[in-house]
């Protein structure tokens, strides 16, 4: 079980969330992506071992959407940021480039 | 336009009428079915003091906190979201004062009085009660009167009200799981004392007098 912190309704428990997967990733120009490039932008994802910046949704909360990075080995959950922001530095402060 | 119809409450089954003659100063937990409230959501760019004026409410700013005034509620639900509670019968009114202050913001409003019912929850266990099937932080610390939050019960989400220092909660739950809630509370109190009480009857709403 996780303890999340929403960005607007503060420390919430993992059970009112639910994850969106993979964050950030852009979407190609449907005119010119080749199949290969259209593939990977619908199915591909990426698994890694350590840092994931993925999306969650406050489903049984404020039902807002935002950004995590998540280390996928300890759990430990290094930002919380907004839906619309780029990946903030990880110094550790767990405090996501708001 | 829909026809008129004779509105019926989802726990009209239970016959709480009936019940509501135990002692609820005894009882550790006491429940009461607050019909028919008047539930008016508002999204939207809103303007605050259009609002206040309007409805005598203030929509709050603040995350996970609800305002009063004029016999209503305003429960803050999201960054651009709110819902307004009042008596029975004050949805159409309210929902017309609303439309008027907000006219020509980008803003909806919408009547969902049909959609929520109010379950009142009460006395010396309503706070541990609750915090049985929720995982909500409701330390009186961190969740005291003038709360609200999204979350769930049991299985059924809800929106959760601290409405004065007292210890009462309003539990606004979707009207399909409101006799789900209500069985759920029966069965988390029974141990300790269950009382059922009836709602007085409320005055009728008013808008506020224009200065
Ligand atoms: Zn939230």
């Amino acid at each position: 079980m996780l303890l999340i912190v929403c960005p607007w309704c503060g420390e919430r428990e993992h059970s009112e969330f639910s994850c969106g997967g993979e964050g950030h990733i852009a979407r190609p120009d449907p005119r010119t992506a080749t199949d290969e490039e259209w593939a990977d932008y619908l199915f591909m994802r990426q698994n890694p071992k350590g840092v994931h910046h993925e999306r969650w949704f406050h489903v049984h909360g404020c039902r807002q959407w935002f950004h995590m990075a998540r280390d996928t080995v300890t759990h430990e959950i290094l930002a919380v940021y907004g839906i619309a922001e780029k990946p903030p530095a990880l110094d550790g402060s767990g405090e996501g480039g708001r | 336009m829909a026809e008129s119809y004779l509105r019926q409450s989802p726990l009209a089954h239970r016959g709480l009428e009936s019940r509501a003659d135990g002692d609820a100063d005894a009882a550790a937990l006491v429940l009461t079915e607050r019909r028919f409230l008047a539930k008016v959501n508002v999204r939207g760019k809103t303007d605050p003091a259009a609002v206040k004026r309007a409805t005598g409410v203030a929509l709050p700013a603040e995350p996970n906190t609800a305002d009063g005034g004029n016999n209503l509620h305003a429960l803050w639900l999201g960054p651009a979201e709110w819902l307004i509670v009042g008596p029975p019968g004050a949805e159409k009114a309210v929902e017309a004062c609303l439309v008027e202050a907000l006219s020509g913001a980008s803003a909806a409003v919408v009547d969902v009085t049909e959609g929520r019912s109010t379950i009142r929850v009460s006395g010396p266990m309503a706070r541990d009660a609750i915090a049985m099937g929720c995982p909500l932080d409701l330390h009186p610390r961190v969740f005291g009167a003038g709360r609200c939050a999204q979350s769930f019960i049991g299985r059924g989400p809800v929106v959760l009200h601290q409405v004065d220092d007292g210890g009462v909660f309003d539990i606004h739950v979707e009207r399909s799981q409101a006799d789900y809630l209500w069985a759920w509370f029966e069965t988390a109190g029974a141990p300790y004392g269950v009382a059922v009480v009836l709602e007085p009857a409320t005055p009728n709403w008013r808008r506020p007098r224009r200065r």
